[in-house]
């Protein structure tokens, strides 16, 4: 060990009231921050969650979808190229996710309206791939709404003709009170087979990221993504739910922000305090040091190093108390996506750099005050 | 050799310009043990630390040999201080958490051989105290502590500021012995102390009052022009 370490470790041992108060600091500091970055994290997801279980807030549409038949119909009477929907999810810095190509139309079965359905697996853009909000469907399976299943007297395991088809019902629905009550949904080539419009879409319904509220303009930064990557179609933004969310998420963020700096701050005062002390009491040491020919930048170094050796010590016990922390008041706060708070290698791995930087940073005035004392003064005073 | 020339240490104090040395001009050779007597705030410390490279004199200069000493940068001088130093102090100046080897070993940015230190310290009668603190010391165990501190790199040069002052008759001969024996090895050593009990370890005595040299030990003062 070299004498510099022992040095500190022996000075530690023996100011065991201020190494444990910079130790207490440096840990609240630590534990603080794990646990608002933990919980942090933890309410984004559970509004992603939230969000995500609302539904999809993107719908894209043919250009020339004529708007007032689309509100009164539900769908475009307007097709796309099943294509646009891999042109989009290519396109570069996409903001949405969860993409679906849809094909929607009336069809008429045993004397009655059905909404007949087609659905494409769930696409993400590369490197953005997420757990599907939709299941998929098989080809020559169909699920059947509430209604419909009713008046045919359809059941699980029967069959359905469509178009010539034979389809096995895979499940009959729940009554929803929507208009999913009429609805058959099916796999999209088999849709798009049944109603005679092969490789065609008109609708692609995704899921926006909603990050920025109203003022920032998201549908406009939407729009030059579509008309970038498919410009024959347009988005219609579900707006409510998009400046609900978008507002939460920022009012989060913006807390975070806040509250950081502010326990940062006071931590940081509190060990630069606890740092000036020491100095203040090893004046004596710091001018004999200096005296016996130790440079400034070795004396610096003492308190740098001591500051390294408690923000190490600091980062560790802190990261495992603000773990424990989020992990006892996290899941009552974010139920629906509790199981994920935990250990998080990339934070642990922060709060080992970062908090002895930050320690270091803190210390680093007491410090400098420390190599330039002047040690003909000390030395002088006996 | 050591020079002092027209060595100035000037504070501005309320205002006023106080003297803590004024035009000290001081020749010390090679090998000599050198006491400065003075009553406090003759500016006997200061003298200390001025030659030790510690206090940039106002004016005059300060010469180890050839060498301006506050003409070297402050690093050269840290350097020739851990090089060529020993101090001794009133008060000890021992780190309270260091063990009393530990405290020996802490002289200089690279230290002694631990072999050296021991020997130094049995040399001094601690060897029974190697792992003991300062605070379990006795004074004059802590002042011997200090001398073998000062002693352990072989430095050419000890300053020591009233190293017996706060020790009783024996510790304090057995320090001014030690010195002594430094001196016969070849070093030089200057003692700055208020009473005369010590006089006779030194081969040459001079007195400050009031910042002047007022006898320089052969029978003139170091004071010129004033």
């Amino acid at each position: 060990m070299s004498r510099a370490v022992r040095l500190i470790f022996s000075e530690l041992r023996f100011r065991k009231l201020n190494a444990a108060l910079s130790l207490l600091s440096v840990t609240a500091a630590a534990a603080l921050f794990v646990a608002f970055y933990t919980l942090t994290e933890a309410q984004e997801r559970e509004t992603r969650r939230v969000t995500r279980d609302l539904g999809f807030n993107l719908r894209i549409v043919s250009r020339e979808t004529e708007m007032d038949r689309f509100y009164a119909d539900g769908f475009s009477e307007k097709t796309l190229s099943e294509d646009a929907v891999h042109r989009l999810v290519q396109h570069p810095n996409l903001s949405y996710n969860h993409l679906v190509a849809t094909l929607q139309g009336r069809y008429q079965l045993q004397g009655n309206d059905v909404l007949l359905t087609g659905i494409s697996p769930e696409y993400a853009p590369p490197g953005r791939k997420k757990k599907p909000m939709i299941f998929s469907i098989e080809r020559g399976k169909a699920y059947v709404g509430f209604h419909v299943a009713q008046r045919l007297g359809l059941r699980q395991g029967d069959p359905l003709e469509l178009g010539g088809r034979t389809f096995h019902v895979e499940r009959t629905l729940a009554e929803s009170g929507t208009n999913d009550d009429i609805r058959i949904t099916a796999n999209l080539a088999d849709v798009q087979a049944v109603l005679g419009l092969p490789g065609r879409i008109n609708e692609i319904k995704a899921i926006d990221c909603l990050c920025l509220t109203p003022d920032e303009n998201p549908l406009g930064i939407l729009r030059s993504e579509l008309e970038a990557a498919v410009p024959e179609a347009k988005v219609v933004m579900l707006r409510s739910m998009a400046e609900t969310r978008a507002r939460q998420r920022q009012s989060a963020e913006k807390y975070f922000a806040l509250l950081t700096p502010i326990i940062l701050i006071g931590c940081a005062i509190c060990i630069g305090a606890l740092a000036m002390l020491n100095v203040n009491d090893r004046r004596q040491e710091i001018g004999l040091f200096r005296a016996m020919g130790n440079s400034s930048a070795s004396v610096m170094g003492l308190f740098l190093g001591k500051a390294v050796i408690i923000g190490v010590i600091g980062a560790l016990l802190g990261y495992f108390a603000g773990l424990e922390l989020a992990v006892a008041f996290g899941p009552h706060i974010f139920p629906q996506t509790s199981a994920a708070i935990g250990f998080s290698a990339n934070l642990f791995g922060l709060a080992l750099f970062a908090v002895p930087a930050f320690t270091v940073l803190a210390s680093f005035l007491p410090a400098a005050a420390a190599a330039t004392q002047d040690p003909a003064v000390v030395l002088r005073e006996g | 050799m050591i020079n002092l020339e027209q060595v100035t240490k000037s504070y501005a104090k309320n205002g006023a310009e106080v003297y803590a040395l004024r035009e000290v001009t001081l020749e010390i050779l090679p090998g000599e043990f050198l006491a400065v007597r003075g009553p406090s705030g003759s500016g006997k410390t200061t003298l200390l630390l001025t030659v030790a490279g510690l206090l940039r004199p106002t004016a005059g200069k300060v010469r180890h040999g050839e060498r301006d000493l506050y003409a070297l940068s402050r690093g050269q001088r840290v350097e020739w201080r851990a090089a060529e130093i020993g101090f001794v102090f009133q008060m000890f100046h021992l780190v309270p958490y260091l063990s009393v080897l530990d405290n020996v070993l802490l002289a200089g940015p690279i230290p002694a051989p631990r072999e050296t230190a021991v020997r130094m310290l049995e040399e001094l009668g601690l060897s029974g105290r190697l792992k003991h603190r300062p605070a379990e010391l006795s004074a004059g165990e802590c002042q011997r502590t200090a001398l073998a501190r000062a002693l352990v790199r072989s430095p050419k040069l000890i300053l020591a500021d009233e190293p017996t002052g706060n020790l009783d008759p024996d510790n304090a001969e057995t320090v001014m012995r030690r010195l002594k024996q430094f001196q016969a090895d070849g070093g030089t050593v200057i003692v700055v102390t208020h009473s005369d009990d010590h006089d006779r370890y030194a081969d040459r005595v001079v007195r400050l009052e009031a910042g002047q040299l007022v006898d320089n030990g052969d029978g003139t003062t170091g004071k010129t022009g004033g």
